[in-house]
């Protein structure tokens, strides 16, 4: 054995909860993620160790994700969510016709999935995650809170109350410390390496660049960690690892023979006749249900009909394929580097499942060729690879983020720079209000407890990168903008002694994130 | 409330859960979807606050403050805005490594900028006003490194991430490590970041 492969999945979301709408189409991202892409993660990786097949990976699960997994209503409706597409294929399959195969593959695909959730993970996702975590599979790494881009945070104690919740947040789940955190966008720029120092992390990883560019430039490259001054480890992205998968054109996912990912079933039926299934209101939203393969280039009405067979075939190859790709960068780097290098993959997790349909079968597929078939990889997670080779080379890592364009103009431009001043304005606010109010009684106690909730959940880089790239724009804008106006409603009432409680229960139904959140955890060390 | 209607006793009984509301499983479809309508009233008027809260935010803090934050190599922006001062313009001067660069004359009361700076300098910015002929500082920014793509050489140090001591290590060959790199910077510049 040669060298390692890390492949690091990244699993978030933004927390969107509305109990007062019965149907709440955002509500869906979890749902699809769910039953998309962490069940079947999931499912695959218990395959593995039903067959005994040995598998290293590192993922994270941030905590507006684990939040919202562990939230009863949110998982009421999941469980709503899956019943109505198992009973939509049933009434479809019913009709026949060409597509009736593929219907019945969902049908089951569904069932599977559901009796797996409800049985083997006793309806909740993140006791997989446990378990594989506990068995030394998988390992677990936290995220900053809401998953700020920290650089571009002024206040250096919100950046450290976004780690230190982070880590709050996975002790709650877990039961100890995380070893290794996911920065939101894999965003750096100093002085977060002396944060993540303070409280207890040992390693994160960044985008190639943010080693690349390191002072001093490191000498192997991306192909070992390297170690701050403050003691922190950096792993960095491999830009050829990562390209066979992400890329949308030379990708593995770009197939011809993989699923179209969209063209849903629902936009071809009649309202009418799915009625029961779509939002009372009568909009149409994806179903998951898509019987149709890539094709080619070709317009969504000349899309031919998925053959999951075929689409397997492809999935053989494509593990094959990157695996021999890996052996041939680890052999050649295995004679030109004192140690086992290391290629580090680190992809959306959503990316395996909701986009790219057949990326959990990618995943297991590789692990099983990589475990029967190479004498040159080995899968490892990173804190194993530090485990292995403590001794590394002192360099501090560049500012970067791994955004379109490496930086910050993702979150940062022309659109979205109204939210900063506004993030800096509330977030001195807070900093301001746990000193001034002494001895708050009970309301006053959760006025500033939701305080803080709203100020995190506005730092979400979420809702910048929403509007940049033009996916759900309104939406976005409308939770950037309710976080900062409810914070100000919140804190001019605290001030005067008005707080509108009504509101305050509203609002910790709404956006209850960091149920054991403290206030206090906003003091300014004197 | 017609959508109420629509759904199923059992649907009806899931959302009085949502509302607390006692007796539900023994009520009949009409009395859950009257008790339902009662206890969204407060509800509705928390939606139209809601809306509001969600739709008007004006660009303006009403704070003072004076911010930079790093965009990308040679770029930084800069946002302020100043309360209770009479003059309408003011100066904004710039620092690189604590040295004054060069200044902007501004709109005193409120403004935004990108502005083109060095790479990996450290940055502030400094606003104020000409008072009898010198100039009086209002406000000082936090200070920010510049993000750049230079490549910086140095001593090749290595350090024990378990006991901390610093280690000799070296590598078989520097030359061969170095072209990889320079592939892999490449390839890296070719990828296109395709998340939607």
């Amino acid at each position: 054995m040669k060298g390692y492969l890390a492949i690091v999945l990244h699993s978030h979301l933004p927390f969107v909860k509305h109990p007062e709408e019965e149907f709440f189409i955002e509500e869906n991202w979890l749902f699809e993620a769910i039953l998309e892409s962490y069940l079947p993660l999931l499912y695959n990786f218990y395959r593995l160790k039903k067959e005994d097949i040995p598998f290293k990976i590192t993922m994270s699960l941030t905590p507006p994700l684990s939040n919202m997994l562990l939230d009863a209503l949110l998982m009421d409706r999941f469980k709503r969510y899956v019943n109505s597409r198992i009973e939509l294929t049933k009434e479809l399959i019913k009709e026949g016709g060409s597509a009736k195969e593929n219907l019945i593959f969902y049908r089951a695909r569904f069932e599977t999935l559901f009796n797996f959730f409800e049985n083997e993970l006793k309806g909740n996702v993140i006791n997989g995650f446990k378990k594989l975590e506990q068995d030394g599979d998988l390992e677990v790494i936290t995220c900053s809170a809401t998953h700020e881009i920290l650089p571009l945070e002024v206040h250096r104690k919100i950046q450290e109350v976004q780690v230190q919740l982070g880590i709050e947040n996975y002790r709650q789940i877990f039961g100890k410390d995380p070893k290794g955190i996911w920065l939101g966008e894999c965003a750096y720029a100093p002085p977060i390496s002396q944060i993540l120092s303070k409280y207890g992390i040992k390693y994160t990883i960044l985008d190639a660049h943010g080693l690349f560019n390191a002072k001093p430039a490191p000498l192997y490259g991306i192909h070992a960690p390297i170690v701050s001054e403050d003691g922190v480890a950096f792993f960095g992205r491999d830009p050829e690892a990562s390209k066979q998968v992400w890329s949308a054109k030379e990708g593995y996912p770009g197939d011809f023979n993989y699923r179209e990912f969209y063209k849903d079933i629902v936009y071809e039926l009649d309202s009418e006749k799915i009625k029961t299934y779509i939002h009372p209101a009568g909009f149409k939203f994806d179903s998951g249900i898509k019987i149709h393969r890539i094709t080619g280039h070709v317009g969504l009405d000349k899309k031919e009909l998925y053959n999951r067979n075929k689409a397997e075939e492809m999935v053989e190859i494509h593990a094959g394929n990157y695996m021999f790709n890996r052996e041939r960068q680890i052999e050649y780097l295995s004679h030109i580097m004192d140690r086992k290098p290391i290629v580090v993959a680190p992809f959306d997790t959503e990316l395996f499942g909701h986009w790219w349909f057949e990326g959990p079968d990618f995943l297991y597929k590789l692990f099983k060729k990589i475990h029967k078939d190479s004498s040159v990889v080995k899968t490892i997670t990173l804190s194993q690879y530090l485990e292995e080779y403590p001794v590394l080379q002192v360099s501090s890592p560049a500012i970067s983020s791994w955004g379109d364009g490496g930086y910050f103009k993702v979150w940062l431009n022309d659109s979205t720079d109204w939210i900063y001043p506004h993030l800096y304005t509330i977030g001195k606010k807070m900093l301001g209000i746990v000193n001034k109010i002494k001895n708050p009684n009970e309301i006053q106690k959760r006025a500033l407890n939701m305080l803080g909730r709203e100020l995190l959940l506005a730092e979400s880089s979420d809702w910048a990168f929403l509007i940049t790239v033009g996916t759900a724009v309104s939406y976005a804008k409308e939770r950037q903008t309710f976080h900062i106006n409810a914070f100000n409603k919140i804190y001019n009432e605290i001030l005067n002694n008005n707080i509108d409680e009504t509101f305050l229960d509203y609002l910790e139904q709404r956006d209850s994130i960091f149920p054991f959140l403290n206030y206090n955890i906003f003091t300014e060390e004197r | 409330m017609e959508e109420l209607q629509k759904l199923k006793r059992k649907e009806l009984i899931r959302i009085a859960k949502i509302y607390g509301i006692k007796n539900r499983n023994k009520m009949k479809k009409n009395e859950l979807i009257r008790a339902i309508k009662k206890a969204r009233k407060p509800i509705e008027e928390l939606r139209k606050t809601e809306e509001k809260l969600k739709r008007e935010l004006s660009k303006k803090t009403e704070e003072t403050h004076l911010i930079v934050l790093p965009k990308e190599p040679g770029y930084v922006y800069v946002n302020w805005e100043v309360k209770g001062k009479e003059e309408k313009v003011g100066t904004l001067i710039v620092f690189e490594d604590d040295k004054e660069k060069f200044s902007i004359p501004v709109n005193l009361d409120y403004g935004r900028s990108y502005i083109h700076v060095e790479e990996d300098k450290k940055v502030k910015v400094e606003l104020g006003v000409e008072k009898n002929g010198k100039f009086e500082t209002l406000l000082e920014s936090n200070e920010v490194i510049v993000p750049t793509t230079k490549k910086t050489e140095g001593r090749k140090e290595f350090r024990d991430i378990k006991t901390f001591k610093m280690r000799k290590e070296g590598i078989i060959s520097e030359e061969e490590i170095k072209k990889v790199v320079e592939g892999e910077e490449k390839t890296a510049k070719e990828i296109k970041y395709s998340r939607e």
